[in-house]
């Protein structure tokens, strides 16, 4: 009994606590930490304004890290991409989906995209000296999609390649460009950015869904909850299309049935933590 | 009323150019702290401008100015195909991304970006996707390269940053390949500034025509609106805050608060030139320095500006502010002392005023001596009583040129110096000498003017008395003697008679009294009247004296009754009485002998009784007496005869 008044005291303490502090944002971990903040803050500006409530980011540049950060309070909202979510949600049910953003072309989801550089040619590299740039080992479009995409294409075993994570998505595009990497995974709408650079796409995945913004359900009330979803469903075009790049595309609810194809792929695949060279 | 007045304008107007005095010393002093501290912040925005030119036209002629380099864009000039210049635009970012990655960003450049020769951004290297948007009219420093060929550099606005700019033209065998810059961004000059001046607070303050207003739409939330003015902004500090520490200090927020709140500071940065704002709160001294940067066309662009704490403003503050209180209490006092001194002055000027009314129309001569005597003022009825001209008595020794002395009296000895000298006041009466050598008495006061116990001159106040004099003498004589025959009276003769009683005490010779009366005077007067009868007395008494010894005295006793008192008449009372009975007859015959009066001859007899006294125990008035007896009886008898009793 004595136990069971400790545990809803500290509960309750820790909820007086979180609700004294401001919300707490995260975006997508990358390394370029200017250019993610130059594109997701005019979505947390709006938010503010929208909600009448200071919002403080968050900023960490790593998958691993982010989760961690979540899984202890620290963060309220957040940017994931499917896979990273669902390894978040595995450890930490308190992790919701609420809103999916669209790609270009208006779908709810994206493709990954294996990507070359134009002004090269693969075919007469030796097999163990092909390089493949990845995102993270956490990233949806990273190892595993990858993995996938070079069987289809190449019937080759990512495995028995040489393999590195480089972070984010314009990283593994420019470390192609740059002829570091021969392949790389990236989300097709990224590759499509590094176009006029040269960068090719040489094959794409089926539609998987779409980057989200996760909120944590520990730290949030689900009151606060419907209001940031509701703000953000109605925010007009005019506003959105001028957000960060990943983000301007429009947005719609979470459809969570989505992510279960891939999370079957997650559960039978297992991601290396680090890269093979 | 009016002195106050006058004494609070004449020290308020002192006390006016007192404190604008001070203030200009003070805003002076500030100046020179402000010019210095105005100095360090100008060196270091031009010191980190210019510490890369070398380095960059190092790297345009040896890493970029390069066969491969210029190859590529050779090729990107002879071709219209978007794959192609895509492949190509690849192939100088691989190229060149270890040059700019190990060599700019190594010196903190993060923007290298080529040109077309049309002015389009082909290859941005800090912003890769970012490209084909053309540059040429929001960038005058891409159009002068590209048009005139000529290495631009300076502060410009930007697509995705403002910052300063170094732009090449890259020209290969005369053929114009586009242009190539290297550029310090708002944020490398910010992060090199807040190295070089690591002990101050600053923030670039960037005009929102070539930031906000010209940047890409998804750079527009790098800047935030400025706490100073709404045509500034600065780097949001939601962004920079993440990856750098907050630019916007708490020091550096709270000037800019004072600076927003108490001073016209949009103004200010309107008008586009250096200035500093000094800051004084809670005695607290800051300095806020703003220098103004100007972009390629000469327009304001920017201002670097620092904050700091800058204690000796408090001091100069401190200083002025102690100069004005010790000033303002100095010129209270002297408005006090001034309000005496007129005060004083017109108090002074009016006892002048009377002094010099009293002195200048009293009657008394009136002259100042100094301690040595000699003459330092004289009044007007001194000189006209001197009959000197004021020159010919200022400076002279008044002992020697007006005071008489009678007996060759030495400056020691004149009672006028003396009382100088013995410090007090001489009363009495002096002989002065006129200019003409004329002699005249005066009665004088003499009153030494003391300070201090020491004697600094002298006031001599003299009026001249010898009319006094002479009118005394006369009243005197009317006192003793007959105005008609200028015979002693009978006062003079009781005087006399007095005098010699008592004498007899001591001298053993006889005196002798005797009593005239002219016969039939009275007849006389009758008849002729009373001008006969007074020059008959006038003639006798003329007579009688010429008689007498000079010892002796004869006196109109009254009416026609003369009395002489003769002495020295020996030892001998028989003797006595003969020598009086013979002065009896010499007077007699003189009185006989016929007289003249006016148009008739007069002889006239007299009855004379006469008596002798010694050191006896008669008084005067049984001298008169005997003599008067005799006399009546000599009257009774027959007249014109001498009776001694």
């Amino acid at each position: 009994m004595m136990r069971h008044f400790l545990r809803l005291f500290l509960i309750f303490s820790l909820g007086l606590c979180l609700e004294a502090r401001s919300l707490v944002f995260a975006p997508i971990p990358f390394f370029n930490a200017n250019k993610v903040l130059e594109d997701f803050f005019p979505m947390v500006n709006y938010l503010e304004h929208a909600l009448d409530e200071n919002i403080t980011i968050h900023y960490e540049k790593k998958y691993d890290d982010l989760i961690a950060a979540f899984k202890a309070n620290q963060v309220d909202i957040a940017y994931f991409g499917p896979l990273p979510f669902l390894t978040l949600q595995k450890s930490f049910p308190y992790a919701l989906p609420i809103i999916t953003f669209h790609e270009s072309d208006g779908k709810n989801g994206y493709r990954c995209a294996l990507v070359k550089f134009g002004g090269d040619t693969l075919v007469n590299i030796p097999q163990r000296e092909l390089k493949v740039a990845l995102t993270q080992p956490l990233s949806t479009c990273g190892y595993t999609n990858t993995k996938n995409l070079i069987e289809s294409s190449f019937h080759l075993n990512l495995d028995t390649l040489l393999y590195r994570y480089v972070g984010t998505h314009d990283e593994v595009a420019l470390s192609v460009v740059r002829g570091e990497f021969h392949m790389g995974g990236i989300k097709e709408s990224i590759a499509h950015e590094y176009a006029s650079l040269g960068l090719e796409i040489i094959d794409t995945t089926p539609l998987i869904p779409g980057f989200s913004l996760v909120v944590n359900t520990q730290t949030i009330s689900a009151e606060k909850i419907a209001k940031i979803k509701s703000i953000l469903l109605s925010t007009p075009k005019e506003v959105y299309e001028k957000w960060g790049k990943d983000i301007n595309y429009g947005m719609s609810e979470t459809n969570t049935d989505m992510f279960q194809n891939l999370k079957r792929d997650m559960e039978t695949m297992n991601v290396p933590l680090s890269g093979s060279f | 009323m009016r002195k106050v007045l006058l004494t609070i304008l004449s020290v308020s107007i002192t006390y006016a150019v007192f404190f604008s005095y001070v203030h200009s010393k003070m805003k002076e002093e500030r100046d020179v702290l402000l010019l210095n501290e105005h100095k360090i912040i100008e060196t270091s925005y031009k010191a980190v401008t210019q510490m890369y030119s070398i380095s960059i036209e190092n790297y345009f002629r040896y890493a970029i100015m390069q066969p491969p380099i210029l190859k590529i864009l050779n090729d990107v000039v002879d071709t219209n195909d978007t794959h192609e210049k895509a492949l190509l635009r690849g192939s100088l970012y691989r190229l060149l991304y270890p040059f700019y990655n190990d060599e700019l960003k190594r010196l903190g450049i993060r923007q290298f970006h080529f040109h077309t020769p049309q002015g389009e951004s082909f290859l941005r290297f800090h912003a890769p996707a970012e490209n084909g948007d053309n540059l040429m009219e929001v960038r005058p420093s891409i159009k002068k390269a590209n048009i005139e060929k000529k290495f631009v550099t300076g502060f410009e606005g930007g697509r995705i940053y403002p910052g300063f700019r170094y732009v090449f033209p890259i020209i290969q065998e005369g053929k114009h390949l586009g242009s190539v810059e290297v550029s310090l961004a708002y944020e490398n000059i910010e992060f090199e500034l807040s190295k070089l001046l690591s002990w101050k607070d600053h923030l670039l303050l960037l005009k929102k025509s070539v930031t906000t207003d010209m940047v890409f739409e998804g750079h527009k939330h790098h800047f935030m609106p400025s706490p100073l003015s709404n045509d500034f902004v600065i780097e949001n500090q939601k962004i920079s805050n993440i990856t750098a520490p907050s630019i916007e200090s708490e020091l550096t927020k709270k000037i800019n608060a004072i600076l927003k709140d108490h001073y016209n500071i949009d103004a200010k940065l309107k008008e586009g030139k250096n200035f500093s704002i000094p800051v004084l709160q809670d005695d607290d001294g800051y300095v806020a320095n703003f220098y103004a940067v100007y972009d390629l066309t000469g327009t304001l662009a920017a201002y670097a500006v620092t904050y700091s704490h800058l204690d000796d403003l408090v001091k100069i503050q401190h200083k002025y502010i102690a100069s004005l209180l010790f000033g303002f209490l100095t010129f209270v006092l002297l408005g006090i002392v001034l309000y005496l001194l007129i005060e004083q002055s017109h108090k002074t000027l009016k006892e002048k005023i009377f002094f010099e009314t009293i002195v200048a129309k009293t009657i008394n001569g009136v002259i100042l001596l100094n301690t040595k005597g000699q003459i330092t003022f004289i009044n007007n009825a001194a000189t006209t009583l001197l009959g000197y001209s004021l020159k010919e008595v200022i400076g002279k020794d008044s002992h020697e040129l007006i005071h008489v002395h009678p007996h060759d009296t030495t400056k020691e000895e004149c009672p006028i110096l003396n009382s100088m000298r013995y410090q007090r006041t001489y009363l009495g009466e002096e002989v002065f000498r006129k200019k003409g050598g004329e002699h005249f008495t005066v009665h004088l006061n003499a009153t030494p003017f003391v300070q201090d116990n020491n004697n600094i001159g002298s006031v001599i106040i003299f009026r001249d008395i010898s009319t006094e004099k002479e009118a005394q003498k006369t009243i005197e004589h009317l006192a003793y003697y007959d105005s008609l025959t200028e015979l002693p009276n009978r006062k003079l003769l009781l005087d006399r008679l007095s005098h010699t009683i008592a004498s007899t005490k001591r001298d053993p010779e006889y005196c002798g009294l005797l009593f005239i009366d002219l016969d039939n005077f009275k007849f006389l007067n009758d008849t002729k009247g009373h001008e006969y009868g007074d020059m008959l007395l006038k003639m006798v008494a003329k007579r009688l004296s010429s008689t007498l010894r000079l010892c002796d005295t004869v006196s109109r006793f009254g009416g026609d009754e003369f009395v002489v008192l003769v002495t020295k008449l020996g030892e001998d009372p028989y003797e006595a009485k003969t020598k009086l009975r013979e002065i009896g007859y010499k007077l007699l015959h003189a009185i006989n002998e016929p007289f003249r009066l006016i148009n008739v001859d007069y002889t006239c007899t007299a009855s004379i009784g006469g008596t002798l006294f010694h050191d006896t125990n008669k008084t005067i008035n049984d001298i008169l007496k005997d003599a008067d007896i005799a006399m009546y009886e000599v009257k009774k008898q027959h007249k014109n005869e001498i009776k001694i009793v």
